[in-house]
């Protein structure tokens, strides 16, 4: 064997070990399609009838890895926040609720006499990251963003109500 | 040139130009303010649509539609006077694309040509009723792209992209692929206003986030909905020289009447390209669902699924333009045949009597628009 054959096959191997480790050993999310389970997923499910959407699919991953975002948002988004397990204030749950963001959504995409401008679901998604969590601000096509989006899209659909609905309190 | 002078002079030039290209963006940003505060001159269908709807600004939104078919009185938040004005002229940007009935294209439509090329693109062929068709009754119809019921399905898994599809960007496909054109920018007005009319339209229609409403995408056709007996070229030719002759031209280039487009071209250098969906050989169940749904104009629902699917096969057949990811060959093949050919069946087709390159001038029925 030449030692340029040897250094291909060599270089090929550690390839392929990489792919493995990546997609088997790593634990790193960016490398499987699967959205880890957190604690409360199966009761949020069941509370907000996600199962609508199906057991399992590309819809219900970027719901499931919503809900990830919103009930730990330091973990899940950490390139967009400074903040910690040891804060007090560290996930979008710590603010809102989930029927908070579905009523968010279809109330978004207004014109915001404050900032004189229109102001969609998304501007507020990241202006939360950049304020409330004393983060950055990700682009509007992050999943960090899209997925918070998705989530307000499935509890609006649980919650049946459409564009502009307001909230009733008891 | 002393060195110092040089040196300036190469620090000096690029910094102006900087400069002069900032001034550029807030003179560009200033000029869209005005643009977004101005008042909007609504097009005769937008008028109609929008008063129907009884779209005006209010701390509240009630729709007369839900009213008149529930009975339901629903308090929905109403609108600003800037959320009227983006409403207003998404309308007028799905009713009139291109702009032929504005005063300005530009300042009434945020120059939305710049992203179609072509002549003939306009939302509202595809997303019929001002992307709101009903019959006389009232009754939305199915497979007719309906917009509110679009929106309200955004963000879904869609099969042909591999994406969770979100609203703004689907408007872009339109433009790249039914408008054989180029992508705005998701945060430009022209996508933002179409989103803020999609949005109204579904509160005007109480429909539900995430839930199917008939009148969303289309009622598409697979050959397992026929009786198998073949997509048919012939066949094809055949019903569309009886049905859609009469509007769409010979060779399914669009017509013109008094200056205006009466019908949109079907084929050639302003039909929609080979990566839309409509386009046959990509997707072989969405045109022939089109058709059966919503043509012809008047006359929907009359055409049986396999003569859908023939005329679908016969279009698809037709030259058009290359999609922006074919490359530069194929883009050359499809801008040959789409000389070549034109001609070849105007001289061996006895009825092909006008000029087969521009878009055919006929006289056409009142009702064919």
């Amino acid at each position: 064997m030449t030692r340029a054959r040897a250094a291909t096959l060599a270089a090929l191997a550690a390839l392929a070990g990489f792919l493995l480790w990546a997609h088997l050993g790593s634990g790193v999310p960016v490398f499987h399609s699967e959205v880890v389970s957190e604690p409360g997923w199966d009761k949020f499910r069941s509370r907000y009838g996600i199962g609508h959407f199906g057991d399992d699919g590309q819809f219900v991953r970027a719901v499931q890895h919503g809900y990830n975002l919103f009930f730990h948002t330091y973990k899940y988004a950490s390139r967009f926040t400074r903040r910690t397990a040891a804060d007090r204030v560290n996930t979008c749950a710590s603010c809102h609720t989930a029927e908070d963001l579905a009523y968010a959504f279809v109330n978004s995409d207004r014109f915001d006499p404050k900032l004189g401008r229109r102001v969609s679901f998304e501007d507020r998604v990241r202006w939360c990251y950049a304020a409330s969590v004393d983060g950055f601000v990700p682009t509007i096509y992050d999943p960090a963003v899209r997925d918070l989006r998705i989530l307000a899209r499935a509890v609006a659909h649980h919650l049946q109500i459409g564009e502009g609905a307001q909230r009733t309190r008891n | 040139m002393p060195p110092f002078t040089a040196k300036l002079l190469r620090i000096a030039l690029p910094a102006l130009g900087l400069g002069a290209l900032y001034l550029l963006a807030l003179h560009m940003h200033a000029q869209r303010d005005d643009i977004r505060q101005a008042a909007v001159a609504l097009t005769p269908g937008c008028v109609e649509k929008l008063a129907r709807y009884d779209l005006r600004p209010g701390e509240q939104y009630a729709s007369p539609y839900v009213v008149q078919r529930t009975g339901a009185k629903i308090a929905l938040r109403g609108y600003s006077e800037e959320d009227v004005r983006a409403i207003q002229r998404g309308c007028n940007i799905i009713n009139d694309t291109q702009g032929t009935l504005a005063k300005d294209r530009g300042r009434e439509r945020w120059h939305a040509t710049r992203f179609i090329r072509g002549s003939h693109a306009s939302c509202d062929h595809c997303h019929q009723g001002i992307g709101d068709k009903q019959d006389a009754a009232g009754n939305r119809l199915k497979g007719s792209l309906g917009l509110g019921a679009s929106w309200v399905q955004a963000d879904m898994y869609d099969r042909f992209t591999g994406l969770l599809l979100p609203y703004e960007l689907r408007q872009m496909q339109c433009y790249i692929n039914s408008s054989n054109g180029y992508k705005p920018n998701i945060a430009d007005d022209v996508i933002r206003d179409v989103t803020a009319y999609s949005r109204f339209l579904s509160a005007a229609l109480d429909l539900k986030i995430a839930n199917h409403y008939e009148e969303q995408g289309i009622d598409e056709i697979a050959a397992s909905d026929t009786l198998k007996q073949g997509d048919d070229y012939i066949r094809g030719e055949a019903i569309y020289k009886e049905k859609c002759i009469g509007c769409h031209g010979a060779q399914a280039f669009g017509t013109f009447a008094n200056g205006q487009l009466v019908a949109p071209a079907l084929a050639g250098p302003n039909a929609w390209n080979m990566q839309s969906r409509n386009y046959f050989y990509y997707v072989s169940t969405i045109l022939p669902g089109f058709i059966c749904r919503n043509m012809p104009l008047g006359q929907e629902n009359t055409l049986t699924n396999q003569e859908c699917r023939d005329i679908a096969y016969y279009i698809g057949n037709l030259p058009r333009p290359a999609g922006d990811k074919q490359g530069p060959l194929i883009a050359l093949r499809q801008q040959i045949l789409m000389s070549v050919l034109p001609p070849l069946v105007h001289l061996t087709h006895s009825d092909a009597t006008r000029s087969p390159q521009a878009a055919e001038s006929v006289a056409l029925p009142e009702s064919a628009d």
